[in-house]
């Protein structure tokens, strides 16, 4: 079964001009433009901002270091962005690793975060071997992975996280009396499903030659 | 022939992604994935390193509500960490200044959370009326005898016995006051000074100072009040007046008009 972008998926803003708007943010930054800094930072925050407050172990300073972390990094590195346009997914990624990092680094010390700590040059390279895919399409697929789930905690808990988006996951154990860890694991769980998902349709694009 | 399932593994992962694997194989796996798998979940969701998918995953899922969005204070300190060469050594977890402060007091404390900066912020947005200002505090039990030190959350509920030592960010200089307003009673101002962009602890008389909450009980909201020019008396009385929990705070309220706020919350039982 393919995933084809549905006529009534709502989307925040067109994919294809949010990439080419990214590219062209990127450039002007690169020739040192300051608008196009704060350009990225307007867009991207707040994608980069959830992605560090899933983790229920960071406060909300933790959250704000790892998301100033997350723009220093890509931003010191956007010379080595091979695809421009992937800007979006890059600083997500950083973000992530960025967030990782700062866990590994409390239980284990820091060895342990050198090692998860991934170079940004290496995750550039990596956006751009990604296969072009359709970001409303994918939308529409997380719209659907959340429709079966089943009711329960985890229901409800993405519900709080992602469709609502107002609290962290620190706050949502607190709103749903329940350990923090359990509340990162239910986000998890839920966000492997979506990988999955998003992963078939990469293998099926792969298949078709992307 | 009977299909046989065929679970990913970190080859064939690391091959999908960088594009290097076969097309039947990748045809196979689509098909594989395409319907629920655990084993192909749970390695997904433990295979390491982060990657590209993560961040395509993350991207689609930041796509289903709007999020935070960024704000003048952040972006300026963006920019000031980009103007300095990386860092040699990481920052200090807080978590290591709150063990110092139970040795060496709460003047280490103090000392460790400024972070004052050499000129003014350049970053507005636009023509920015407000002053960018972020309000944070720290919990302060055992005093005098053992201090213990914690992040304050706001919402949290705090013992009576605690005390709160509050650090205030700004984006530029400005006029700041410190207002404890609560449910019930007159707002109570109990800090006013001229603040220079960064952060800083609150101090009276160049000492630390935290907020005793003793003979307090129930919701109270601690507001910081900045403007950019003068903050008098009653400019801060009028913007107090309108800040009283729980009455959801918004710029349009009166006597908010080219101010900034921001607020904490705590509940002392």
């Amino acid at each position: 079964m393919s995933v084809r972008p549905p006529v009534t998926a709502k989307i925040l803003l067109l994919p294809s001009s949010r990439g080419e708007e990214d590219a062209s943010c990127v450039a002007r930054a690169l020739s040192g433009e300051r608008a196009a800094f704060r350009a990225l930072y307007d867009q991207h925050r707040p994608g980069v901002h959830r992605v560090a407050r899933a983790f229920a172990a960071l406060d909300a300073d933790d959250v704000d270091d790892v998301v100033q972390e997350s723009f220093v990094r890509a931003f010191r590195s956007l010379s080595r962005l091979k695809d421009p346009a992937r800007f979006g997914p890059w600083v997500l990624t950083i973000a992530r690793n960025r967030a990782l990092s700062r866990l590994a680094r409390r239980r284990a010390g820091e060895q342990l975060a050198g090692d998860l700590a991934r170079e940004v040059e290496a995750l550039a390279e990596d956006a751009a071997a990604m296969p072009e895919t359709h970001p409303e399409a994918e939308l529409a697929l997380v719209r659907r992975v959340i429709a079966e789930l089943p009711d329960g905690g985890e229901k409800e808990t993405v519900r709080l996280f992602y469709l609502e988006g107002q609290l962290s996951a620190r706050e949502i154990a607190m709103r749903l009396g329940v350990g923090k860890s359990a509340i990162t694991m239910r986000l998890e769980r839920f966000r492997a499903k979506v990988k999955r998902r998003i992963l078939a349709e990469v293998a099926r694009l792969r298949g078709e030659g992307s | 022939m009977t299909h046989i399932p065929t679970h990913l593994g970190p080859r064939a992962y690391r091959r999908l992604l960088d594009g290097t694997l076969e097309e039947g194989e990748a045809r196979e796996i689509a098909r594989h994935l395409e319907r629920e798998c655990e084993v192909c979940e749970a390695f997904l969701a433990t295979c390491g390193e982060v990657d590209a998918l993560d961040g395509q995953v993350d991207g689609a899922l930041a796509a289903l509500s709007p999020g935070a969005d960024g704000h003048d204070l952040e972006f300026a300190r963006i920019e000031r960490a980009l103007r300095t060469p990386p860092p040699q050594r990481r920052r200090a977890p807080v978590l290591a200044v709150a063990a110092a402060v139970a040795v060496a007091g709460i003047a280490g404390l103090v000392a460790s959370r400024i972070h004052p900066t050499g000129g003014g912020w350049t970053g507005e947005k636009g023509v920015a009326r407000a002053v960018p200002l972020r309000l944070r505090f720290v919990v302060i039990e055992g005093l005098p005898a053992r201090p213990g030190v914690e992040k304050g959350t706001s919402g949290e509920v705090v013992d009576s016995s605690a005390s709160l030592q509050f650090e205030v960010e700004l984006g530029r200089s400005a006029d700041v006051a410190l207002v404890r307003v609560s449910a019930a009673g007159a707002p109570e101002p109990f800090f006013r000074q001229r603040l220079r962009a960064g952060r800083t602890s609150v101090t009276v008389g160049g000492s630390p100072a935290a907020y005793p909450l003793r003979e307090l009980a129930g919701p109270q909201r601690f507001v910081a009040i900045a403007a950019e020019g003068p903050l008098d008396g009653e400019r801060i009385a009028r913007a107090a007046a309108v800040l009283a929990p729980p009455g959801r705070l918004v710029p349009e309220l009166p006597g908010l008009d080219g101010l900034s706020l921001d607020v904490v919350e705590v509940t002392v039982r």
